[in-house]
């Protein structure tokens, strides 16, 4: 004998369907809104249906958004000569709270990965290889993990990019700030040797 | 949970998320040849794991359980990663997808192994890839019991000729092409020798045997082609 109703079943296992979200912390959250939050929850369902309905995919960097251009490629301030390249719309946010990156993005939403059978055409890189001609971009960043398909991936820009002429950089490897030497690995000490910079220049 | 206080000599072919903060691994092995395993917290921000757990690291793996996904106990560098930038990396990636898809899990298979080592050591020095590539297709098939037999001719058993025209012919070998049926693919009789010496220096016995190798491992691979492929097209 099931001891719950089905509607409350159903709600439940609707929960499971989040990152993080087992059958008991569904249960939680089921009973939470049905006892004490009836109203938060028409809220919920009032903004999930409307952002299922109605988010999309920004037409110039990918992003998620509701509207054709997304607030970042809308905006006037923002230049539009600099390209940043990630990975995910988290990689934007992350990027977006150092306050140091004025230009546009472009977001792939996710990486080349040919055993998870993600190609170049998952990433929305042919539409990347056609703004590249059409617009005035002068510097290209990728912004993409320090994994190995994150390299691949940078690689692969770089390569298609390679014709135009454009200036790509890759952001730098190195030691985080308050870390100590003695317990960084390795890989990322030897990156950060290798990609070392200058404190005095000599004239 | 039994706990094998073994290390193996390990490298990662490939991982993929699972659950919130751990890792599902592929690893390839030199005693047990391809093994999964789960790396519980691998994902956690302060994990000392995720640097390790990526492609081209030379590892020392220990894992416990008893079932064929394993969980790995401990993992540590054996070596500084092998670098492999640009094509070299297209490269590295093209062959864990077809150890991922040649190898079954739990088949040890130490030779391969030990080709695999000297292959990415060798991308790592970005010469000569088309080469080293093809030996190492060559000796994949090889050392899985598929080997080419690129010395001897099918039917007849003569030693093969430098300028003579050979077809390959599934489970028999290569066959030499006496009619004017240029629609069947062809190789030179020099490419197969010179893919059996391992002297791929000429850019024509390249393309061929290529051309041979890619045909061969099709077969394989049955109808899903190799994705990673996708990436040399630019």
């Amino acid at each position: 004998m099931k001891i719950l109703s089905p509607a409350i079943e159903q709600l439940i296992q609707a929960f499971c369907c989040l990152p993080g979200v087992g059958p008991k912390s569904a249960q939680r959250m089921a009973f939470h809104l049905l006892q004490r939050n009836r109203d938060s929850g028409q809220l919920l369902t009032k903004h999930l249906s409307s952002a299922l309905n109605n988010v999309g995919h920004c037409q110039q960097c990918r992003i998620l958004c509701e509207t054709e251009l997304c607030p970042i490629c809308s905006h006037p301030k923002r230049n539009p000569n600099m390209l940043c390249v990630v990975e995910s719309p988290a990689d934007v946010v992350a990027i977006e709270q150092t306050s140091s990156y004025f230009g546009r993005y472009f977001v792939l939403m996710g990486h080349l990965s040919p055993l998870d059978g993600i190609g170049p055409h998952d990433l929305g890189l042919p539409k990347l290889a056609q703004r590249l001609p059409e617009e005035n971009i002068e510097e290209i960043i990728i912004a993409t993990n320090p994994t190995t398909e994150g390299e691949a991936t940078a690689h692969y820009i770089a390569d298609m990019v390679k014709p135009y002429h454009i200036k790509v950089s890759r952001i730098a490897y190195g030691v985080p700030i308050g870390g100590e030497l003695e317990y960084i690995d390795g890989n990322t000490l030897a990156h950060a040797f290798a990609g070392r910079s200058d404190l005095v220049t000599q004239e | 949970m039994s706990i094998n206080n073994d290390s193996h000599t390990a490298f990662v072919l490939h991982t993929r998320l699972y659950r919130e903060t751990s890792l599902l691994v592929d690893f390839f092995t030199a005693e047990h040849g391809r093994m999964s395993a789960v790396a519980r917290g691998a994902r956690r921000p302060k994990s000392m794991q995720k640097g390790l757990l990526q492609s081209f690291q030379p590892l020392l793996l220990q894992v416990a359980g008893k079932n064929e996904l394993k969980t790995v106990c401990n993992v540590e560098a054996q070596s500084m990663a092998i670098r492999l930038t640009g094509q070299a990396l297209f490269c590295g990636m093209y062959i864990n997808e077809l150890i991922m898809r040649l190898l079954h899990s739990g088949e040890p298979l130490p030779g391969v192994f030990k080709r695999y080592s000297e292959v990415i050591k060798a991308l790592s020095c970005n010469q000569n890839i088309e080469s080293t590539l093809r030996l190492f297709e060559r000796d994949l098939l090889e050392l899985l019991g598929y080997g080419l037999p690129l010395l001897h001719e099918a039917y007849s058993g003569d030693t093969i000729k430098a300028d003579n025209f050979y077809y390959y012919e599934v489970e028999k070998g290569f066959v030499l092409q006496l009619t004017t049926d240029w629609q069947r693919q062809v190789y030179r009789g020099k490419s197969l020798i010179a893919l059996a010496q391992g002297e791929l220096q000429n850019k024509e016995c390249l393309l061929d045997c290529k051309r041979l190798l890619r045909y061969v491992l099709s077969g394989f691979l049955g109808n899903k082609p190799l994705k990673s492929r996708e990436l040399f097209l630019s």
